[in-house]
């Protein structure tokens, strides 16, 4: 069946409106934007280039980035493999998979300043269930200041996000684990392949499309959290919590600075649209190997 | 049959016209960051305006931590305004006044009633855009069961003072001090201690911004140096400092288990009020050298202001007017244990507050530096506490702290 030019246009026009009004039409606000010194309220000075240039030498903005970066690295990481392993783990458990991956997926459905909180009062030094914890099972020397040590605050962080959406993968990677073709794990055990080795070489590498969907996915909401580190740590101690999201939000509303806030934004988004087009294209590439 | 009619029609018309009654009565939308158990008056003050009026309030309340700031900002900025909103003093209004989103109140007749150091905070451009509602304080709360305990007879009156207090009470084995890093309680900390730099030169602000006078002075050196060091005289433990906030701190307080905390007057209330058996006051703080005495921070609180964009333009500048008539400010000011914005203008405060207004009877109380310094260096000052605190070097931060001054 060949369409019609008009009809092809009847039902692609309406969705293109909607991406326009609100994808392509703020990105090129924010854009213009970013080239005026807008402290949010009233009309800015067009500036031109000023904004970006201040970014090359605020020490705050790229510490910020580089925490960013390490951030997603260490969520993308131990989300999947955690994630990975336990679906695995639940794979071959059939009578516990269904009620357990409601339970671990649970943590995902709180909101995220709620579970900031919760893990604000968990992690607190004067008394928190944590160090207290540590401390009932002989364990005292590994209690810590959680959210105020600048060597660690950073991975807590890292943590709560993990434990947050752990299920998110969990259930991606579960999907895929259980669609495998059975004969395919039945052939390599006969061919004397179990355990790791299945895992290594028949079961991962049929998992491709899973973990590039669980990859591109933890990258995207990993690179542009928020939530977390403002209630847990604001940034802090000093910068070490500081994420690109948080020094959008800090130039914006603390600083009045809403044209430099934006040029970092778009600093930031330009950075994740490329390094998620790299990861999701290698991880294409190796479906394709399949 | 007819009863029924005749019964339907006169219910009909009733409905109509409570409806168009209804219609005509004017509803004050007001926003507020004023949550919980910090509303104190503020309902009954409501209810007493609809009663006086006939004009209905909606207050809807924003916490600073919900994002007050951000909320009101993103309102203006898309057309969705509140009649009346709230100021922390006039850190809004130097905003939104010059971008014309308040309204003019300097024909009020409340105007005349303000104190100076009100009128200058109500002040924009020359112009009056608020009505300060308080002026409330910060200073240091003390327990005196556990300054009993470790045998400290009379509340410290200088630094070396308070530093032997704080030496004292850790001997004794009792917390002494908390500057919880994670919020703003750490800045507002140092700030505190830099009041001595103030008593000895009421001018520093206005020599600050005309840069006569740099953060890398003796003065300022002095102050973050003292910071750094109570750390490194293990009187605080700073990385347990900075990992937690100033809710996290006063909840220590509240638990009778430190003996001194830097905060603000509006817990006096609720410590009364919910820890009946906490022995406690509230005094300046004692920053300077021998022969001084504690000085304390007086900042305005609340302060109201119209929408230049209002719909119910008469309705809110009634609001207003009503918050400054002297009996019900009053309610409030009691409340919330503020001084008075008005003339003449005194409110009974709780005796645990007594060695605090004693000191800002005897003019030993400066003004929240934070309202007249730069917009946005606020951030700065923050980050520069922390660093003193973690033992960065401190001449390295000062200087820090002049570029940024100068920046703004």
């Amino acid at each position: 069946m060949t369409w019609k030019p008009s009809t092809i246009a009847f039902f692609v026009l309406p969705a293109l409106a909607v991406y326009g009004l609100f994808v392509i039409y703020p990105t090129f606000s924010g854009l213009l934007l970013s080239l005026t010194d807008s402290k949010g309220v009233g009309q800015g000075q067009f500036i031109g280039l000023a904004n970006y240039a201040r970014m090359l030498e605020d020490s705050q903005v790229r510490t910020a980035l580089l925490n960013t970066v390490i951030y997603t690295v260490l969520v993308t990481f131990f989300q999947n493999a955690l994630g990975l392993g336990l679906a695995v783990w639940l794979g071959n458990m059939p009578e516990l998979r269904n009620s357990l991956r409601v339970v671990f997926l649970l943590p995902s459905m709180l909101s995220m300043l709620v579970v900031g909180f919760i893990w604000s009062y968990l992690f607190s030094p004067l008394g928190g269930p944590i160090n207290e914890m540590l401390q009932a099972l002989g364990l005292g020397s590994l209690k810590r200041v959680w959210l105020g040590d600048p060597g660690i605050a950073l991975f807590s962080i890292v943590g709560v996000h993990v434990w947050m959406y752990l299920g998110h993968s969990t259930a991606i990677f579960l999907a895929g684990y259980l669609g495998l073709p059975s004969e395919l794990r039945d052939s390599a055990a006969i061919d004397g392949a179990t355990g790791w080795v299945r895992f290594w070489r028949v079961e991962w590498p049929l998992l491709a499309p899973a973990t590039t969907v669980a990859v591109t996915l933890t990258l995207l909401g990993s690179s542009k959290t928020f939530e977390l580190p403002f209630v847990l740590t604001r940034g802090g101690p000093g910068d070490a919590t500081m994420l690109s999201s948080l020094t959008v939000f800090q130039n914006a509303f603390a600083g009045e600075r809403f044209g430099y806030a934006t040029a970092i934004a778009l600093v930031t988004l330009v950075g994740v649209v490329i390094i998620s087009n790299v990861v999701s294209s290698a991880l294409r590439r190796r479906e394709q190997l399949i | 049959m007819k009863k029924a009619l005749i019964g339907i029609g006169f219910s009909v018309a009733a409905l109509t016209l409570a409806l168009s009654n209804a219609q005509d009565q004017t509803t004050l939308k007001i926003l507020g960051f004023k949550v919980g158990a910090e509303l104190a008056a503020l309902p009954a003050l409501n209810e007493r305006f609809t009663k006086e009026t006939g004009i209905k309030v909606e207050y809807e309340a924003i916490s600073d931590a919900g994002g007050f700031a951000e909320v009101i900002r993103t309102r203006f900025a898309g057309g969705d305004v509140p009649d009346v909103f709230m100021n922390h003093g006039r850190d809004e209004a130097k905003t939104f006044a010059p971008a014309g989103y308040m309204a003019d109140l300097s024909a009020e007749p409340w105007v005349k009633t303000l104190t100076a150091s009100a009128a200058s905070v109500a002040k924009i451009g020359g112009k009056t855009y608020l009505l300060p509602a308080e002026f409330v304080s910060l200073g240091l709360y003390y327990n005196t069961a556990l300054l009993e305990k470790a045998g400290i007879k009379s509340l410290p009156q200088t630094y070396s003072q308070f530093l032997s207090a704080l030496n004292t009470s850790k001997t004794k084995g009792i917390n002494p001090f908390l500057v919880p890093g994670k919020d703003g309680w750490a800045f507002v900390t140092s700030l505190i201690m830099a009041t001595e730099l103030w008593r000895t030169n009421p001018d520093l602000t206005e020599d600050m911004l005309a840069g006569k006078v740099k953060f890398d002075s003796t003065g300022w050196r002095t102050v973050f140096t003292n910071l750094a060091n109570l750390g490194k005289r293990g009187l605080i433990d700073t990385t347990l400092n900075l990992g937690i906030d100033g809710s996290q701190a006063m909840n220590e307080f509240k638990a009778g288990r430190l003996a001194f905390l830097v905060h603000g007057s509006w817990e006096v209330t609720g410590l009364k009020k919910n820890f009946p058996n906490l022995k406690f006051g509230f005094m300046g703080f004692p920053s300077g050298p021998a022969n001084t005495k504690p000085v304390g921070i007086v900042l305005p609180g609340v302060a109201w202001a119209v929408s230049a964009k209002s719909k119910n333009a008469v309705a809110a500048r009634k609001y207003v007017a009503f918050w400054a008539q002297e009996k019900n400010l009053n309610d409030w000011l009691v409340s919330a244990n503020a001084f008075s914005p008005l003339k003449g203008g005194v409110v009974p405060l709780p005796s645990e507050m007594k060695p605090f207004s004693d000191a800002a009877a005897d003019d030993r109380a400066i003004n929240f530096p934070l309202a007249d310094w730069p917009a946005g260096f606020q951030d700065a000052y923050a980050k520069a506490t922390i660093e003193a605190m973690q033992g960065k070097d401190i001449r390295t931060i000062l200087r820090g702290l002049d570029q940024s001054f100068s920046k703004k």
